[in-house]
């Protein structure tokens, strides 16, 4: 029973070789034969055994009016009549041979439907009943009359079973088929209205797998079960949908935020190592003019009274001195920097005379490079709101530097342009450029380009910081711009200028 | 002619010898008696079994149970025969009585009167003392019709059959089975 119930839960569910589809149509078959097969049988079982109670029925009446109307040709010993009583069986094609047994069990008469193929009648009559052999039915019925026992009636006829049974099974397997191929129509319909949302899912399910659109959406097409299945699964399409494009989101924050940390972190260290490098330079720098002094005193010493010996050495400690003062000033300033603690004095100065200054200031480095100094400025005077040591310390740094980054006997030149409100002073040289990447950096503290200078050339690297610092605080603004190594290199400085009726000459 | 003439000589010698021969030879007497006992034995089984094919008026009988009354004049042996078979035996309830006829006088009461050849010569006497009484009358031999039988047995082939006149039956108020007269040899008079 347990393994009746397997094998045909393995034929019609659960083998999944096969599709939803293949399933729905094999139950629906399934069942529908076995229903028809079962009425079927059942009726043919219920049918044929009604066929033959008719029969037996039918023929044992036969018989029974047979030995009714024989019992006085048996009781008289009228043989003629008894045959003529049995050739009215002729009328009945159905029978093939009959007989009547005399009370002492001898054939008394005989009938054949077909006299040529004689039959072999029983040799001796049987007990009252009925006798189905093969396709032949035979009932025996006993002959009486109110004398008592005469005899026995025989009839041996056609079954006709067989050719019964034969019509009964071909009209069960028409009513088969049809009803099958009815079945087979309507499963499709009702299969088609459930799978085909099915099949749709699917469909989308693995397109979504396959191209991670959580995007896509089933087509409802019925309001039951399904369509209720197919809101759902869009729903949750939905909601997977929209958790993983939060993933995603955070995913996307978290890898910028980790590249921020880790520029931070890059930028931190060059800091770091810059402000390392800067503190190896300082040392460097302010031991350099020690030795020069150092040199400077013993010649003092030695001098004695030798004036010429005695001035080289005090001019030789001057310009050591100088030089001292002039790195101590720019630590100074950058710890102001740093610290914010920069103070401008801002008074309303001329342009042009804070320009003069710086190029007084810077003309010394110049020549000693040899450079030709070319400057240009406006014929009107251009006024400003400006602390005039502080900006003519950024020229003279601008200067400086182009003294510095320009190969001996180079050119360097100095203009300004005036453009509405803004005053445009450039410094321009013919010098060793800067490269495009170091564009925007050579701004940041420490920031040195090229750090094989000789010493005597080498600054902390703090200066363009500190001219930065100070335009902006004037509200102004730096730019470099280079063609490239080798191609010069040209700094702008924009100051606001005075509204040209307050300006006056200071 | 001058055959059938001889022919009848021959019977008439036959006629004369014959009680001689078998007297001579008891083989041969042994078995003409064997048939007419089989013969005798066969018509008192017919006489029996007539009554299972024959309907008496209701006045026949005083009860339901009252005897079917054979009678049988002429012949002693058959009459012992008739009792014999109809000893014990009942058809449609009612038991048989067979007596011996003697005279015109013993015939009131009879169902069946059975007039053997031997005495056919009172046959007349008897259908006219039964007049219209349900008395079903039958004979055995040629001719009796005439003298109102209403069943007469005859040899065809051997066998004993019998012709019916079936008015003779009505007359005395009898049915007679159609079954009984479709095996009958010959049927005169309408059936009902």
């Amino acid at each position: 029973m347990t393994a009746a119930r397997e094998v045909l839960g393995e034929v019609l569910l659960t083998n999944m070789k096969y599709s939803v589809r293949q399933k729905f149509m094999r139950v629906v078959l399934t069942t529908t034969l076995v229903a028809l097969a079962l009425a079927g049988v059942s009726m043919l079982v219920y049918e044929l055994h009604n066929f033959r109670q008719t029969a037996v029925d039918d023929l044992m009446a036969q018989a029974g009016i047979l030995g009714q109307a024989s019992a006085p040709a048996l009781a008289f010993n009228d043989r003629k009549a008894a045959n003529e009583n049995l050739s009215t069986l002729r009328a009945r094609p159905g029978v093939v041979q009959a007989a009547i047994y005399s009370a002492n069990s001898r054939v008394f008469a005989s009938y054949f439907r077909d006299p040529a193929a004689k039959g072999v009648l029983p040799a001796f009559p049987e007990a009252e009943g009925y006798r189905v052999e093969g396709n032949q039915l035979s009932v025996f019925k006993y002959v009486r009359d109110p004398t008592g026992f005469l005899g026995t009636v025989y009839v041996q006829a056609n079954y006709g079973v067989l050719d019964r049974l034969w019509s009964y099974l071909g009209i069960l397997a028409v009513v088969m088929l049809i009803s099958l191929m009815v079945a087979v129509l309507m499963s499709y319909r009702l299969q088609t209205a459930v799978t085909t949302p099915i099949l749709a899912m699917t469909r989308v399910a693995r397109e979504v797998m396959e191209r991670r659109d959580f995007s896509m959406r089933v087509a409802k097409t019925t309001e039951d079960e399904i369509g209720y299945l197919v809101d759902t699964f869009n729903e949750m399409l939905a909601e997977v949908g929209k958790r993983a494009h939060a993933l995603e989101q955070t995913n996307l924050v978290l890898q910028r935020e980790t590249e921020e940390r880790r520029m931070a972190e890059a930028a931190l260290r060059a800091a770091d190592q810059r402000k390392d490098e800067f503190l190896a330079t300082l040392a460097h720098e302010l031991r350099n003019p020690l030795a020069p002094l150092s040199n400077a005193l013993e010649i003092l010493r030695r001098a004695g009274k030798d004036e010429g010996a005695s001035q080289i050495a005090r001019e030789m400690m001057t310009r050591q001195l100088r030089q001292l003062v002039r790195l101590v000033d720019d630590l100074l300033d950058v710890s102001r920097i740093t610290t914010g603690k920069i103070v401008l004095h801002t008074e309303t100065v001329a342009l042009n005379s804070i320009i003069r200054n710086a190029v007084e200031m810077a003309a010394p480095a110049l020549e000693a490079r040899g450079h030709q100094l070319a400057v240009d400025l406006p014929p009107q005077p251009v006024m400003l709101q400006a602390d005039p040591v502080r900006l003519a310390q950024v020229f003279q740094n601008l200067l400086n530097n182009a003294a510095k980054f320009t190969p001996r006997g180079g050119r360097v030149s100095l203009g300004v342009e005036l453009d509405g409100k803004v005053a445009a002073v450039t410094v321009s040289d013919t010098g060793v450029g800067i490269p495009a990447p170091m564009l925007g950096e050579i701004f940041d503290m420490f920031v040195q380009v090229d750090r094989s200078l000789e010493r005597e050339q080498a600054g902390l690297g703090v200066g363009l910081t500190l001219a930065k610092r100070l335009i902006e605080l004037h509200g102004g603004s730096i730019h470099a711009y280079s063609d490239g190594p080798g191609q010069g290199s040209r700094l702008v400085v924009r100051l606001p200028v005075m509204e040209a009726g307050v300006a006056s000459p200071s | 002619m001058i055959d059938r003439h001889a022919a009848r000589r021959l019977l008439q010698l036959l006629t004369v010898l014959c009680p001689l021969l078998l007297a001579a030879c008891p083989q041969w007497a042994s078995a003409d008696e064997d048939a007419a006992a089989l013969e005798r034995n066969v018509k008192a089984a017919f006489i029996y079994k007539f009554a299972a094919y024959v309907e008496w008026p209701s006045t026949a009988f005083a009860d339901a149970e009252s005897p079917i009354v054979i009678g049988v004049a002429g012949d002693d042996a058959m009459a012992a025969e008739v009792a014999r078979i109809t000893a014990s035996r009942q058809i449609g309830g009612r038991p048989f009585t067979v007596r011996q006829v003697g005279d015109a006088d013993s015939l009131n009461g009879l169902h069946i009167l059975f007039v053997a050849r031997a005495d056919s010569a009172r046959l007349g006497q008897f259908v006219k003392v039964l007049q219209s009484r349900p008395t079903l009358v039958v004979t055995d031999g040629d001719g009796a019709r005439a003298h109102g039988s209403a069943i007469n047995f005859l040899m065809v082939d051997g066998r004993v059959r019998f012709n019916i006149a079936n008015d003779e039956a009505e007359k005395r108020g009898i049915k007679l089975s159609s079954r009984l007269l479709s095996v009958a040899q010959n049927v005169q008079g309408a059936a009902q």
